[in-house]
Order: structure tokens, then sequence, then C-alpha cells
């Protein structure tokens, strides 16, 4: 007890010193949405010269007001909720078991089939556009939402195997072990078992699924030709000009735009914690 | 227990959506892109089948090895910065009081949050050579250290480069935060009974267990450096001329501006070549031994 | 191609839906056997080309649709539509700056939409290689539009071959060097006539902390539009005439061009970190009288004149030396284009009602930029009054043209597209400075061979 009290006396200043490091860091990153929404009140002179990080000289709501009334925001909003939550589950859903087979099951090539998805990474976008629009084409998903969840979810795989392989491979083999010998299917054993110990994994991959589908763009501008199908990042469009750029309005669309992200990513990191928690105690 | 791993049925039901999906929408794509990488086309019509000639072209073009230097020191910088100021931050944030972490936790990930149009943005407010805040806080330090920060070809890269890493060190940190978090209580315990520091306990045990992690976080910012476009198409358009071009940007002008599809197609082979090789040495080279806890 | 078909029938029944959304709920039941109702008339004695035929289309428009610019002229456009052709609903769908990415894909697939701006020859050739377009010529001569179209949009008009591609909706515009008088008399400084003149202005200018040519370069067609100007101080054909060949990189007036560049950026001619300098940042100093002058296209005239008044006007770009000044002043730097403008999808389900709807467009537009914006430089002939006083720097503009010794096809673009690029690739680092004129010469040879 004693060592221990002297310790952190010991340690007091730079634990201080760290600590305010710590927080100067948090301010940092919370200067941009705080940017962020002063830009979404601005117009394009205060943004560039006369007032670039400051709050706004006046609020200018007619950037929110623009934003809504270009384009039809809530069909917009609609879209990139369904897509999203589809691409979620899929990925989820795909690589939990995928992951599942490569790290624990034993099959030959598994690392091949593993290194293989892992393209899905590092393939540029760029180029494959016009290549994935034509196969989009010929599987008869185009002009639906399909047309990017499809895509969406292939892509995602790839980072979503890594993390939840890694995850997978750090489990003890006494738990399949045990429920072999307990009789349960692999499935079960899977689902029941598996699954419930890598909860926290799936909850942060979660989250980043939700981050990259949510604020895609470049693939949704090539599938998505239809009015009635864009996403929430589509609607930037509207105010990029060939020579100007309406920068108050993009802002306002990006402010609402980020809103539900920001709100998730609050909601969600609770349960996470909490997921860990859990597993941590089942652990423990 | 072999047998009930290697449950062929099963293992077959657990792959098959994953492998339809990644042969469809990456491995369909990437022949289509490797095949026409040896062509001349346009990107809609049909191709003429021209050998090596772009691969060729590719080796003696001063772009490309622009775009190769720019990929590593892209690559270079973010691994540099975010994996260590990541490990910091899960470790600080891990022993840190209830609010605090939620708070933290929150923070330190909001910039991963935004859209990357904002960040870059931002920054380009930041660096601005006239009244960028970067050049007036040099100037409070009463330095004369007036820089022209993304308009020089040699310190452009690197500007950008310390955007995409600070935009996405949130990103690293929750990784590696819920590593830390999933080591079981009783392994700091024992090193508390060591008489070890928080630092030093985090230092031998912490590391060396989340050694599977940190494989997907190298693998992340390297591949994701090599890989990088939209910050610098945002913030410098890869310009001035060409000193902020990086393959994905050699491969975009060449299909889009210039109209040379295959020769596009031929750098992007190479940027997935690269990436290709760089993911296995790490795969290699990193966490080999299963570690169970 | 059944899927489309499927989607104009649910979009046009969705319509028809709406249109009865807006009558009395009782007449909705009877809306289905109204809507039967044309193709039951059509023996019953009417003309097959009568106006009980129209059946309604909508058509899908993919345009630059993104800022007042356009956004004011294409609604006008509908507006009147609306009017002249009620049976036609437009879907406008804004078109991004993407470099063609996004049209080229929608070529590949076979989901076109029914009319289109096209801008680049690399892509207007693809599209007609792979049949998405054809040569409109023999639909444009029956609806009257080819004796609309003014002789200065011919380049836009006819490709190469005569044959006509694309429906200009804007005339060829010229590039204009703009000063702002008060800055440069608060300064005492001479409006430059030379180049020379030019540098040692924007030496005092620097020297007294003001910016001298805000100019955007972020963009790059802008650099090479700079530098057009310049290199039709020594060639008059400028960048042009690189593209066929009928000039050598390697002639003297490229470098000298050149070497004046890098002299202006030397005596501080432009502000630090011009190459991430954009458009809004540029004009922001422009508009604000920070600026002593200013490079962009005729269009920025109505907005300059708004913010600086009598201050602003443009100048011929100054001369090789002063003894030039007379024979080069008229030499202006773009006014010639490639073939550019609307389009129509030769796989469109509407392909004639397109034509004409994209003609009358193009139309529309052009009678918009006159009548509103006091515009003479459009595409299509316009009868109607100007209801805006026209400015003095376009009335100036107006009667230089007519004087035009020689023009260029705008910021150095043209047939050959890898060259557009390298040009406006190797202008930007002339202007910031970290590359030579020699080496510039040199990266240009390399693509033109010589």
């Amino acid at each position: 007890m004693t060592l221990q009290h002297h310790h952190r006396k010991h340690f007091t200043v730079g634990t201080v010193f760290f600590k305010f490091v710590l927080y100067i860091y948090a301010v940092v990153n919370l200067y941009p949405i705080i940017w962020m929404l002063f830009y979404s009140f601005k117009d394009n002179m205060e943004i560039f010269t006369t007032n670039p990080f400051g709050p706004p000289q006046t609020l200018r709501f007619e950037n929110y007001v623009k934003a809504w009334e270009t384009f039809n925001l809530p069909v917009y909003f609609m879209n990139s909720v369904k897509v999203t939550a589809a691409v979620i589950v899929f990925v989820i859903a795909f690589s939990t078991m995928f992951a599942y087979a490569t790290a624990r099951m034993r099959f030959r090539g598994q690392t091949f089939l593993r290194v293989l998805t892992m393209i899905g990474l590092f393939l540029p976008l760029q180029c494959i556009m016009i290549p994935i629009a034509v196969l989009v084409r010929d599987l008869h998903i185009n002009n639906t939402l399909w047309a990017v969840i499809v895509p969406y979810t292939a892509f995602n795989l790839s980072f979503s195997i890594m993390v939840l392989y890694g995850y997978m491979r750090s489990l003890p083999f006494e738990l399949e072990e045990s429920a072999c010998l307990d009789g349960a299917s692999i499935w079960t054993c899977f689902l029941r078992i598996i699954v419930p110990n890598v909860k926290s994994a799936i909850a942060t991959v979660a989250i980043f699924v939700f981050m990259s589908v949510w604020n895609e763009y470049n693939l949704a501008l090539i599938l998505l030709t239809r009015d009635e199908l864009k996403t929430l990042p589509l609607g930037l469009l509207f105010f990029q000009g060939e020579y100007t750029t309406d920068w108050g309005a993009m802002g306002a669309t990006m402010v609402i735009a980020s809103i539900p992200t920001v709100l998730v990513y609050t909601l969600f990191s609770a349960q996470v914690e909490k997921a860990m928690t859990v597993s941590g105690a089942v652990k423990g | 227990m072999k047998k009930y791993l290697g449950n062929k049925a099963m293992i077959l039901a657990l792959i098959a959506p994953t492998m339809i999906l990644i042969c469809v929408m990456v491995l369909y794509p990437l022949v289509i892109l490797f095949t026409k990488s040896f062509t001349e086309w346009d990107g809609l019509n049909p191709s003429t089948f021209k050998g090596m000639d772009n691969y060729i072209r590719l080796f003696k073009d001063p772009i490309f090895y622009t775009g190769l230097q720019n990929g590593i020191i892209f690559a270079l910088v973010q691994t540099c910065i975010q994996i260590p100021v990541a490990t910091l931050l899960a470790f600080a944030v891990k022993d840190s009081g209830r609010f605090e972490k939620k708070f933290f936790r929150i923070t330190y990930y909001l910039p991963a949050v935004l859209s990357i149009t904002v960040v870059a943005q931002l920054w380009l407010s930041m660096y601005n050579a006239e009244y960028g805040l970067i050049n007036k806080i040099f100037e409070l330090m009463g330095l004369e250290y007036r820089q022209n920060w993304l308009g020089d070809g040699d310190s452009g890269i690197v500007a950008i480069a310390i955007v995409n890493t600070w935009q996405f060190t949130g990103y690293q940190f929750i990784l590696l935060l819920s590593a830390a978090n999933s080591i079981p209580e009783h392994y700091f315990e024992a090193a508390q009974i060591d008489g070890c520091s928080k630092f030093k306990a985090h230092l031998r045990i912490t590391l060396p267990l989340m050694q599977e992690s940190y494989k997907y976080c190298l693998i992340i910012a390297i591949t994701g450096g090599l890989n990088a476009f939209a910050t610098m198409n945002i913030m410098t358009g890869g310009g001035p001329g060409t000193s902020t071009y990086t393959l994905t940007y050699l491969m975009y002008r060449s299909a889009f501006k210039v109209g040379n599809y295959g020769y596009g197609c031929a750098s992007a082979i190479m940027l997935v070549v690269q990436c290709l090789i760089v993911s296995i040495i790490i795969n290699k080279a990193v966490a080999r031994e299963r570690i169970i806890y | 191609m059944k899927k489309i078909l499927a989607f104009l029938l649910a979009a046009v029944m969705l319509l028809s839906l709406a249109a009865c959304g807006s009558e009395p709920a009782e007449e909705e039941t009877p809306a289905p056997a109204e809507s039967e109702a044309p193709s039951g008339e059509e023996p019953s004695g009417e003309e097959p080309s009568g106006e009980g035929e129209h059946e309604p289309v909508t058509l899908r428009v993919y345009v630059r649709y993104s800022d007042d610019d356009t956004i004011l002229p294409y609604d006008y456009a509908v507006e009147c539509l609306a009017e002249d052709m009620p049976w036609v609903t437009l879907e406008l769908d804004p078109m991004p700056a993407d470099d063609g990415v996004k049209l080229k894909s929608m070529v590949a697939t076979g989901d076109m939409p029914d009319i289109f701006a096209v801008g680049s020859v690399d892509i207007l050739d693809s599209m007609i290689e792979a049949g998405a377009v054809q040569d409109l010529t023999e639909e444009v001569t029956a609806n009257g539009f080819v004796e609309k179209v003014l002789p200065a949009a011919y380049s836009k008009f006819y490709d190469e071959d005569g044959k006509i591609y694309t429906l200009p909706y804007t005339g060829t515009e010229v590039g204009l060097l703009f000063v702002n008088k008060t800055i440069f008399e608060e300064n005492s400084v001479e409006i430059p006539r030379t180049i020379e003149e030019w540098i040692a202005a924007a030496e005092t200018f620097s020297a007294a902390g003001i910016t001298t040519l805000p100019i955007f370069g972020k963009e790059q067609w802008i650099c090479n539009a700079l530098y057009d100007a310049l290199v039709t101080r020594y060639i008059p054909d400028g960048l042009s005439s690189l593209h066929d060949g009928s000039h050598s990189i390697r002639e003297e007036g490229y470098l000298k061009a050149a070497q004046d560049l890098e002299a202006l950026a030397a005596a501080g001619a432009f502000p630090d970190g011009v190459t991430t300098l954009n458009y809004e940042q540029a004009t922001n100093l422009w508009y604000n009288g920070q600026a002593a002058m200013f490079l962009n296209g005729q269009w920025e005239i109505p907005t300059t004149e708004q913010y600086l008044g009598d201050a602003a006007d443009w100048i011929p770009i100054p001369a090789a030396s002063e003894e030039e000044y007379e024979t080069s002043q008229h030499a202006f730097i773009g006014g010639t284009g490639t073939p550019a403008g609307l389009s129509v999808c030769t796989w469109s389900e509407n392909y004639d009602v397109a034509i004409d709807v994209a003609c009358y467009l193009a139309e529309k537009y052009a009678e918009y930029n006159y009548t509103q914006r006091g515009s003479t430089t459009i595409a299509v002939r316009c009868d109607k009054p100007m209801e805006v006083e026209q400015s003095a720097m376009n009335a100036k503009l107006s009667e230089a043209i007519q004087e035009a010794t020689s023009t260029t096809v705008m910021a150095g673009s043209g047939t050959n597209t890898e060259l557009y690029t390298v040009l406006g690739e190797g202008t930007q680092s002339l202007l910031a400075g970290v590359m030579t004129a020699e080496d510039f010469i040199e990266s240009i040879a390399l693509v033109t061979g010589d």
C-alpha cells in the first residue's frame, strides 16, 4: 500500500502534464465539428477571406433552407439509412462467418483465401468504377438500392474480416473443445460461444462500416442515377458549380449528414463499452 | 476435434457468401483491370492488345516515380505517427476514470466521423499561406518561418499526409482501445504484484498481447497511405503540377483526364501488387504465433 | 432495356397520378380510362401529327446545374418549356466536376440520360464510337435549329468532319484580363501596355503589399489560359496550334512566354499558395478591391461590374514590346471552341422529342443570357430585346471582337487531351515556381514528340 502511494506521488507532475495533453488533444479534435457548424452559417466571403476560423458574424439560416429546398432531403436521407443498415447487417453476418472458418476451423488454403479477401482493402476504386457499373447492370440490380448495397458489402468485408479474424485467433481453443464434448453442433458453437465472445469487435466493426457507407460518395455517384435512389452525400452535388461553389450550403448539407454519424457513434460507443464489460466478466 | 473443426459442409456454408461477393465484386474487376492493362482502351469501346507497352511506358514515366515516392512518404508519415499516438491514447484512455473514458473515446474519434471534404477544407484554411493558423502560430512564437505549405513541391505531400494521419488516428485509436480492453484483467493484476508501473505493465504485457491488432492497424495505415487519393484530390488536385500525385492519382489522370484507360489499369495493377506485397510481409512478420488469452 | 422501359412507364404513370392528385379526388377513378382515350381517339379523325397525339414524355437531362450561372438559365428554359411543350417533363440531374467519369459509366452501362451536356472531345469521340450519339444534321436542319446557330458558335457546333453532334448553348467566349483602375491610380502605376511594364507593375504592387493577379491556380485550365495569353503575344494561335502540330513547342515564342510567366511569378504577381487558391478565394480578393488585375472568361463581367462598378475595365493583354502593341492588341485568347454543348442519346426512347427539346433548351439558355444578362456572346440567335442595359465592358467587348485578328481554343484545350493535361500541370508548376521554363518546354516536347 505504502509503496503504491509513494509511486503515485512520484508521478504526479508527469501525470498531470499527460492529462493536460490529453485534454488539449481532445479540444483539437472537437474543433472541426464546431468549425463545420460555424462554416454552415457563413457565406463564401466569410469562409475564405474575412473570417475563416471564428464564429459566423451573422447566422445565415438560408444555407439550411437552401439545403432543404434544393434537393429531396428526406428521400436521400432514408435511402442512406436503408443502404447503411443493409450493408452493416450483411457485412457483420458474412465476415463473422468467414473469419470463424479461417481463424478456427481447419481446411487447406485457408490462409490463401483470407489474403485474397484482403485485396478488397486496396483495390483502387477509381479505376474499377466503370467495370463495376457494367457488372451491376448485368446482375440486374441497377436502378435499385441493391446497386450500391452489394458493392459496399463486398468492399467492407475485407476490413471487417481482418479485424474479426484477429480477435477470433486469440480465443482459447478450449471453447470449441468443451462445446464439442457437450455435443453441441459446430453451428451452435459458433453462434452461442464464439459470437458472444467477439461482441465488442463486432460493435467496433459495425461503427466503422457505418461511417464508411454513410459518407461514401464516389460509387454512389456512378451507380445511383435516379433521383429517388440517391443517398445523402450526393446532395452536395447541387452546390458545386463549374466555376463557383456554394460552400455555405454545402456546409449545411454536411452538418445535416453528420448529425446521425455523431449520434450513432456516441450511442454505439456506449454499447461497445457495455459489450466489453460483459465479455470481460465472462472471461475474468 | 479435428473432424469437428474440419467439417467440410460447414466450412463451405461459412465462407460461401463472402467468397461469392469477393469473387464477383473484387476479383472479377481485378481480372478486368489486369487484362486491360495490356491494352489501349478508352474505357468504353473494344480495346486493342498492346502487350507490355503500358508497363514499359510506366517505368519510363517520371510521374510513376513521383507517385511511388509520394505513396511511400504518405504511408511512412501515416504509420509513424498514427500507430504510436493511437497506442498512447488507447493506454491513457484505458486507465482513465469513467467520465474521461467516455469523453476521450468520443472526441478522439470525431474527426474520422466527418467527411474528408470537411476536414480537407479546414486544413486548407489552416495551411493557407496568407492567413493560415499554422503560419500565425509560427509568427506568434517569433519564428520567421512563413511557409507555403501546400504550394511547395516537397512539403506538400507531407502536409497532406499529416491531414489524413490526423483525421484517421481516431480510427486506429478505437481499434487499439478495444483490443486493449479485451485483454483479461488478471494479466494486469499479476503485473501489479510484481510492482510494475502502469506504463511498464503496458509495455511488457499489453503491447505483446495486442500484436494481432497491430497487424491490421499496420496494414490499414500502410496500404491506406499507398492508396491515398481523396485528401489530395480536394486539397491540391495533385498540384502544383504533378508534385503531389500518388499512383492512384496517376491512375485517375490516365483513365479520365488523358483518356488512356489501359495505361491507368497498368498503374492500378502496380498499386495492387505493391499493397499485396506489403500485406503479405506484415502477415508473415507480425503475430506469427497464435496469441491466446 | 426492359427495366428502363418499365421505369419510364412507371415514371409516366407516377406523373399522371401526381397530376391527378391536384384535381378533386372523385376524378381519380376515371383517370385510367382517360389515359387510354388518346389511343382510342387516334383513328377517329385527328391527323397523326396533330396536337392530340402528344403523349406525356419524361426526359432525363444531365447537365451542369449547380450554381446560379447554370441553374437560372435552365430554370428559365424549363419554365418556357412548360408553356410551349406542356407534355414534356424534364428531370434535371446535376453533372459533377468529375472529368466525365459518370458520363462514361452511363455510356458503358447503357443507362443514359436522354439529353446531356458534353464538353470534352475525347469523351465525345468515345461516345460516337460506342454509338451513344450520332450525327444530328438531318434532325436539326428539319427543325430549323441550324439556321438559328450564330456563326461565332460554329466551332462548337460542327465537328471536324462537318457533322453535328452537339448543340451549343453558350457562345465561344473569350478570356479577358481585367484591371481595377482605382488601384492602379492610387499606386500611381500605369496600366501596363507591355509585358515588361506588367512585370514592373507586379513588383511595385508586391512591394506595396497588394496582390497583382489572384489567379485561381488550383484549377489548371486558368494557368493554361494565362500562359496562352502570353504565348499569343509571340504566336497569335497560342496553344491551339500545338494540337494539330502546325506549330512546334520548340519555337521561341513558347519558351519566351514561359519565361515571362516565370518572371511574373518571381515579381510576386501571384499570391502565396497560388496553386491551392480556389475560385472563391481569388474572386474575394478581386471583388473586394484587394487585387489589381484578374483573369477569367468574359462571363466574369456581370459580377465584376456589380462589385467594382466603373473602377473595373478589361484591357488588351500586354504586348511583347511597345512596337507590337498596336498589332497584337486584337489577338484574343479563347473565342474558338471544340464541339461542345447539349447532345442527345441515340438510345433514347424518345429520340425525336429529345432532339427538339435539346434544341429548345439551347435556344432558351442563350435567350436568358442575352435578355437577362446582357451577354452578346451567345450561341443561338435571339430575337427578343435585351431587358438589361448592356454594361460598358460588354459593349466595349462587342466592338473589339469585331476587330479580332486571331482567337485561340480556350485554355489550350483541343483534340489532344494528354497535351492539355500536361500543359495544365506544367503551367501550374511555372506559377508555383517549382519548374523552370526550359524544363516546361521539355515536358511538353515529350508529349508532342518534338
